[in-house]
């Protein structure tokens, strides 16, 4: 079996005498995208830093290709993409050109690398225009055709869409997996927002408070989620502690976790569960028009169907479809 | 206002003749105050890096001794320079008292804080992050530095700027320093001083016209710079 091409062996990062991150195992293999999802401060910032080599870990060591490596080894062979596009002053081509430069390039491959992404990103016709006149979304759209002219073999992406409406979010990420499935490159790509998450990546890292709660394949990791935090974050919205439930309900875990599309309200087309609730106000989850009710001292989010949205107070049954339903 | 006619028109005259000991001293003034600007932000710019960029012990200490060597009267950096070089003291070996070197030393202790701290705040002013994204395209630890002077570039030219006008326009130093002695240590500030004192207007306005023109220059080049970048910035 070959190396990953990334390895975190016991690696843990120091701040102001606490701990903010520590990963006892966390591999990073070649074509492959990892998102690092969690919270604000969970430090995913601080992983994808320690992995490209733009801070030291305190302790532990991260292996390249199998062998232990500095900040320089790997600093050379990734390329990061940070939150805000830091845009040198200088047209857009000027900045794609930075980063080879910075890589000792010949002049000529310059400016063939230069036009070849400035293409395959959609951005030829803004070549020669000033980085401050761009929009947000064409800046953005530089920043990761900067980082992706380098040919990295490790692409990391810090959270790079923040900022970006919800059309030309989904428009860039497209391109960016196109280009990465052509690429081949490893990816380490850290966010809070599990929908872009399940869209770039193939493995998920949950973080929270410095530590990994889960990893795996994505669809695994979305699917069967290992505890409340990590259930929560891949969208996970209703958690009933078993003890709330009535016991009709066969138990298969200590927390019963439904996604707010698979619990509804109204008519059932296959045999359902049912938890008895008090509504509380009708909402809109996703595009869909759903209620708030509350199962004891639990708040519940369940889509409406074929029905009128109740008053607050009414008595509503709440409907699982057990095949949707995941206990942790 | 006879007195400040006559004394323009012999300035004039004084200046269209192109009289060699007038040449001489505008020579000696910009060598000396361009060189001490010039090792002013060799030593400058570092120390407003390091204040800016680095995070050490003692930084919040350094940027206020910065500060308040911005603020140091010529007199006092002149006094210190004397006594550093004073036949018997630390330096005197060197016998470099009244001579242009003393007033280009004496000129970088007052140049080199204000290039200190006009860099420093504008070194600040770039993102904090810039350099990191520098790094994480491969920029080596220098070059990452270079690229944060790059994008501070406008407002550093201010801390040449500042220095040099610092230095061009002040004369306690170099007067104690330099001795204003003639073909040697005599620059435009000291000569002027010097000629109002005997009251030959005619030379005194002379000097303080071209200590002007020199300041405008100073000016001018910062205005071409800055509108240039308001150009090239739109």
């Amino acid at each position: 079996m070959t190396d990953p091409l990334i390895e975190l062996r016991d690696v843990a990062i120091d701040r102001g005498g606490r701990t903010i991150l520590e990963v006892p195992h966390l591999a990073l293999t070649d074509g492959t995208v990892l998102a690092a999802l969690g919270r604000n401060g969970a430090g995913k910032s601080t992983l994808l830093r320690a992995i490209g080599g733009l801070i030291e870990p305190t302790r532990g060591t991260i292996m390249l290709n199998g062998s232990p490596s500095t900040e320089g080894d790997r600093r050379r062979l990734s390329a990061a993409v940070l939150q805000r596009p830091l845009l040198r002053r200088g047209t857009v081509s000027s900045n794609i050109e930075a980063g080879l430069r910075f890589r000792k390039v010949e002049r000529n491959e310059r400016a063939k690398q230069t036009e070849t992404w400035l293409n395959r990103l959609g951005l030829s016709r803004l070549a020669s225009q000033d980085v401050h006149r761009l929009s947000g979304g064409e800046a953005q759209r530089l920043s990761v055709a900067r980082a992706l002219a380098l040919r990295p073999r490790l692409l990391l992406l810090d959270e790079p869409f923040n900022s970006l409406d919800s059309p030309t979010k989904l428009e860039l990420l497209a391109d960016l997996r196109a280009v990465i499935d052509k690429e081949r490159c490893a990816v380490l790509f850290v966010t809070h927002d599990r929908h872009e998450a399940s869209l770039l990546s193939d493995r998920v890292a949950i973080l929270h408070e410095g530590r990994v709660l889960q990893e795996g394949q994505t669809v695994d990791v979305y699917d069967q989620p290992s505890d409340t935090t990590s259930a929560e974050l891949v969208g996970y919205r209703n958690q009933v502690p078993a003890d709330q439930l009535p016991s009709t309900i066969p138990r298969n875990g200590s927390t019963l976790l439904i996604r707010a599309a698979d619990l509804t309200v109204g008519k059932a087309a296959t045999k359902v569960w049912t938890i008895p609730a008090i509504a509380v106000r009708a909402t809109i989850e996703g595009d869909a028009p759903s209620v708030v009710a509350m199962v004891g001292t639990i708040p519940m989010t369940a889509r409406l169907v074929d029905t009128a949205a109740p008053l607050p107070g009414d008595r509503v049954e709440l409907l699982v479809n057990p095949t949707r339903a995941r206990w942790c | 206002m006879g007195l400040i006619w006559d004394g323009f028109t012999s300035a004039l005259r004084l200046l269209w003749s192109r009289d060699p000991e007038t040449m001489e001293i505008v020579w000696l003034s910009l060598r000396v105050s361009l060189s001490a600007t010039v090792i002013a932000l060799l030593l400058g710019l570092p120390i407003g890096m390091l204040i800016a960029v680095g995070r050490f012990p003692g930084r919040k200490l350094l940027l206020a001794v910065v500060n308040t060597g911005m603020g140091v009267p010529p007199v006092v950096a002149g006094l210190f320079v004397t006594m550093l070089l004073w036949r018997s003291g630390p330096l005197g070996a060197a016998e470099l008292l009244y001579t242009p070197t003393a007033m280009i030393i004496a000129q970088t202790f007052i140049a080199t804080p204000l290039v200190a701290g006009i860099s420093t705040a504008a070194l600040q002013q770039v993102d904090p992050e810039f350099r990191t994204q520098m790094l994480g395209l491969g920029a080596g630890r220098f070059r990452s530095l270079f690229e944060v002077a790059r994008e501070a570039r406008l407002p550093l030219l201010a801390a040449v700027m500042a220095g040099f006008g610092g230095v061009i326009s002040e004369v306690g130093a170099a007067a104690m320093v330099g001795g204003n002695i003639k073909h040697q240590t005599r620059v435009l500030t000291t000569a002027a001083v010097q000629q109002t004192a005997m009251g030959n207007f005619g030379a005194a306005i002379a000097y303080g016209l071209i200590l002007l023109v020199i300041a405008f220059l100073v000016v001018l080049v910062l205005t071409l710079a800055q509108q240039r970048q308001s150009l090239w910035a739109r």
